[in-house]
């Protein structure tokens, strides 16, 4: 019997497209497009878990042509193949973050009125950076592993079968959290509430308020605010499935207890993009707002804006700046 | 597409198994098929997770930040089971064909090096990141090489350039083809139990 075995799984073959399974990739491809002028913590504070989790963003990355490079390199870099690998996806955003005019001095342009601080160059914040972009890509592809872990694993049959999640180790840090005085994977479960299960592993049932609390920002400052792997910026640790047998044996389930309840999906609009009037002149906001017809969004000195406004920001920003003083229209007209 | 997908068939011939009795009586083999695939997709998974935190030789070697391949390779596992098979989609294709056969890189069209990162600044890196290199040919052995000249006019090599890298097989990139057995016989068991 092994020998036939052996035969059949050292053949590659084309698969029916009906058996493969590419749930992750369909999934990331699925996702909003969400720029916006917030930095992270503002993001959690605006933004529901529940939006942010269908939107492809990045802290004050205010540009959507670059959201999308970001978003169709994370579904290549899925896909994989040569020349999808991360280093040329890298290489790809920084072409495109030139190509848009962007800088870590200045940002994209049209950024300088938006509140956003200079950025260091080759720091986390500069969106150029390998930092950056390493984290972006290795984040969002992270996420649309585990959202689609968690559709399949919801699903009532595998939910019997499978009833419990463990966080393993699958990156390898330098500098894994828990040392140089950093709260370890360890601490993070019990604040978070996790069960204490022999050995020390990471092991719940998935319907417990572990998983929402490991990803929770006011229990963690470098939480992203997700109830999936990765739960916090940087994490090496995703999921596997665990069986019902050794959730028993491990004493997490008794044998007549019920199987894990999958949450009820939560629907929500997506919102409109916004952007920040702060620091404009107030002549000019006033007149952008007059002309285009923009509605206020709930945060003040925000407005609520689609792509026709996003452009005519940019124009009527470029009108005004090449527009000549009082002064020097005087002087033109002597 | 850069996948991998591997049938987990269960055309049995000798010892009579679990899972030889059960294909006897089943009449639609879609729940076996899942189960199979659910059970060898989490192995995957761990074999995988455990094997990508501990194979960091070149990066190791060079001093260097490990690319993380194996591990995003980890993260991909997914299993589907149908009435006909079970399937299991593994990604990156190019990393783990090299578990059935040996694999050979050619540069791809309208390239003619492949190049190798030598130096602990440009593993993972592309050498289109770089714009301070210069090319070194050897006509003796057909290579190249990418380097920087250092401040004391030194040169520091940072890219090998070759026509061609063939990668011998290594079976151990998948769990054991006893590993993935003893899953499928133990979801024929989960399923007969079930039943019972």
């Amino acid at each position: 019997m092994l020998k036939a075995l052996k035969a059949l799984l050292t053949r590659l073959f084309s698969a029916p497209p009906e058996l493969v399974s590419d749930v992750a990739l369909e999934w990331a491809a699925d996702r909003d497009l969400l720029p916006t002028s917030l930095r992270s913590g503002e993001l959690r504070d605006t933004f529901s878990a529940a939006v942010r989790s269908r939107s492809v963003f990045s802290a004050r990355t205010t540009h959507a042509l670059y959201l999308q490079e970001v978003k169709d390199s994370v579904e290549l870099a899925m896909q994989g193949g040569y020349e999808n690998d991360i280093p040329m996806l890298r290489l790809r955003l920084k072409q495109a973050l030139t190509r848009l005019g962007y800088t870590p001095q200045t940002g994209f342009p049209g950024d300088e009125l938006l509140d956003i601080p200079e950025a260091k160059p080759g720091s986390l914040r500069d969106l150029s950076s390998d930092k950056r972009i390493n984290l972006i890509l290795e984040t969002q592809i992270a996420l649309a592993r585990s959202a689609s872990q968690k559709q399949r694993g919801l699903e009532p049959d595998r939910l019997s079968r499978w009833p419990g999640w463990e966080l393993i180790r699958v990156h390898r840090r330098r500098v894994p959290r828990g040392e140089e005085n950093t709260l370890g994977w360890a601490g993070r479960w019990l604040r978070a509430g996790g069960p204490v299960v022999p050995g020390g592993r990471l092991i719940a049932r998935k319907d417990d308020p572990v998983w929402r609390a490991l990803g929770d920002a006011d229990l963690f400052d470098d939480a992203i605010g997700v109830d999936t792997p990765p739960f916090a910026y940087n994490s090496g640790l995703r999921w596997v499935e665990v069986s019902r047998s050794e959730m028993e044996s491990l004493g997490l389930m008794e044998a007549t207890t019920a199987r894990p309840v999958a949450p009820a999906p939560v629907s929500e609009p997506f919102p409109d993009p916004t952007t920040s009037l702060r620091g404009m002149d107030p002549a000019l906001r006033a007149a952008l707002i007059e002309r285009t017809k923009a509605k206020r969004a709930a945060k003040p000195d925000h407005i609520r804006f689609d792509e026709q406004l996003t452009r005519d920001v940019e124009a009527a920003r470029a009108a005004y700046a090449a527009k000549p003083t009082w002064v020097e229209s005087v002087i033109s007209k002597a | 597409m850069s996948v991998i997908f591997i049938n987990l068939d269960i055309e049995i011939t000798a010892d009579a198994s679990v899972l030889r009795q059960i294909v006897r009586y089943l009449e639609d083999m879609t729940r076996l098929h899942e189960m199979m695939g659910e059970r060898v997709e989490n192995l995957m998974r761990r074999y995988l997770a455990q094997i990508a935190t501990e194979r960091h030789k070149t990066a190791d070697a060079l001093g260097a930040t490990p690319t993380g391949i194996l591990s995003r390779a980890a993260e991909s596992p997914e299993s589907r089971g149908t009435r006909e098979a079970a399937v299991i989609t593994l990604r990156p294709a190019e990393i783990l064909a090299r578990a059935f056969h040996d694999v050979e890189i050619v540069p791809r069209a309208g390239k003619q090096w492949l190049t190798i990162p030598i130096n602990k600044e440009t593993y993972g890196k592309r050498a289109g990141e770089f714009d301070d290199l210069f090319f070194i040919y050897n006509s003796e052995s057909n290579t190249g090489l990418l380097a920087r000249r250092a401040a004391n006019a030194n040169l520091i090599p940072m890219f090998l350039l070759v026509r061609k890298v063939t990668q011998k097989q290594d079976r151990t990139l998948l769990p054991s083809d006893e590993a993935i057995l003893a899953e499928m016989e133990a979801a024929a068991e989960d399923l007969l139990l079930q039943s019972t």
